[in-house]
């Protein structure tokens, strides 16, 4: 009777647990499904409107790339800060290359850390290794203080769009703000919500 | 000193749950595994992904222990040693203000930051794993079992919920900073 009456508790106590916890995985669920769908730019550095700083970095193969200044006529760069310490650039770093080509960006990988091992990443990845710059003081030029983290710089040389980006869809937001004529994310949602409200 | 099998029972339990939880999420994100420990930066590169098997194998040493009730006292002490390890490696990087790196507990599906709460946690479970240290050889009668394996089900429960909670406590930060 005792035996009986006990399980019965225990079975009751567990379901609730298990419910309280179900319960809170689904709060989890909705706050991936609401976590901003752009770019977050991070407010520090170089402003968007503004001129990207000029500078004249090494690549991995060994010769220089400007970063900033003027390009070609109607072309867009993507700087693209990584490391070959930060997870979440490696598992991004085929979806940026495809981003790059299906969009027709200059895309310009901007890393910081040990050579032979960016080295290496850029080998896996099948990148070419003129277009990987080992330059931490565009880093802090840009003053990049999160990875994996997007900077698309028009032919004037001027910050069109920046923010941290982790899906396609961040890579995306900052083509269509540049497109939009908007600075970031937190804007879209500030004019979105005063345009509702 | 002699311990209530069904007390001994429900901290076995639940210890072989939490790091077998570990133990799965480890292996499932497994290129990730060297990066998250590199990044406490502690060690050399190089050494990283040997202390990241490592602990996978302590990690299978205590389920296998603890699961089986062989070696428990050995187990125990094992996983509060790995306990302690990792909520010192929490500490000094917190004292350094690294406490954007992802914990690497793999216990839920978010990212876990570094926090205060964290090394708790694990306190907290090397408390909940103290009583095994303490020599019991009585068998359990089946309302002990109840008793035991009700109580180590529950514990892991209520675990799993704390730690899930404690990874949403930051992105509720976010959301509020966000519509503020």
């Amino acid at each position: 009777m005792l035996l009986v009456s006990q399980v019965m508790l225990w079975v009751a106590l567990i379901a609730l647990a298990v419910a309280v916890l179900a319960l809170a995985r689904q709060v989890g669920v909705l706050h991936e499904r609401i976590a901003p769908v752009g770019a977050l730019a991070l407010g520090r550095g170089p402003q968007t409107g503004e001129a990207a700083p000029r500078l004249t970095v090494s690549t991995l193969a060994g010769g220089t790339v400007e970063i900033g200044g003027p390009l070609p006529g109607g072309v867009l760069r993507l700087l693209f800060f990584v490391s070959p310490t930060c997870p979440i650039c490696k598992s991004l770093l085929p979806t940026v290359k495809a981003f790059a080509q299906s969009e027709r960006l200059d895309l310009l990988l901007v890393g910081d850390g040990d050579l032979d091992q960016q080295r290496r990443m850029a080998e896996r990845h099948g990148l070419a290794l003129e277009r990987f710059a080992n330059a931490p003081e565009a880093g802090r030029a840009f003053q990049v203080a999160k990875l994996p983290y997007a900077v698309l710089v028009n032919d004037l040389g001027v910050i069109a769009a920046q923010g941290l980006v982790n899906s396609r869809e961040h890579l995306e937001s900052l083509v269509s703000a540049h497109e939009m004529g908007l600075r970031s994310v937190q804007e879209y949602l500030t004019r979105r919500a005063s345009s509702s409200g | 000193m002699m311990i209530d099998p069904s007390v001994a029972l429900a901290c076995r339990l639940l210890g072989a749950l939490v790091f077998g939880t570990a133990l799965a999420g480890k292996i499932a994100h497994r290129h990730e595994l060297a990066g998250v420990v590199a990044n406490y930066r502690l060690m050399p590169q190089a050494v990283a992904a040997a202390a990241a098997w490592t602990v996978v194998v302590l990690e299978a040493v205590v389920v296998l222990t603890l699961a089986a009730g062989a070696y428990c006292r050995e187990g125990a002490l094992l996983a509060i040693a790995l306990l302690g390890a990792f909520a010192l490696a929490m500490g000094i990087n917190l004292a350094r203000g690294r406490r954007e790196i992802d914990c690497g507990c793999f216990q839920s599906g978010l990212r876990q930051r570094l926090s205060p709460a964290l090394i708790g946690r694990n306190l907290a479970l090397c408390a909940a794993l103290l009583p095994l240290l303490a020599a019991t050889a009585v068998p359990a009668d089946a309302l002990q079992w109840v008793d035991g394996v009700g109580g180590g089900l529950a514990a892991y429960a209520l675990y799993r919920t704390f730690d899930q909670l404690l990874a949403l406590r930051h992105g509720t930060a976010e959301l509020r900073k966000r519509f503020a």
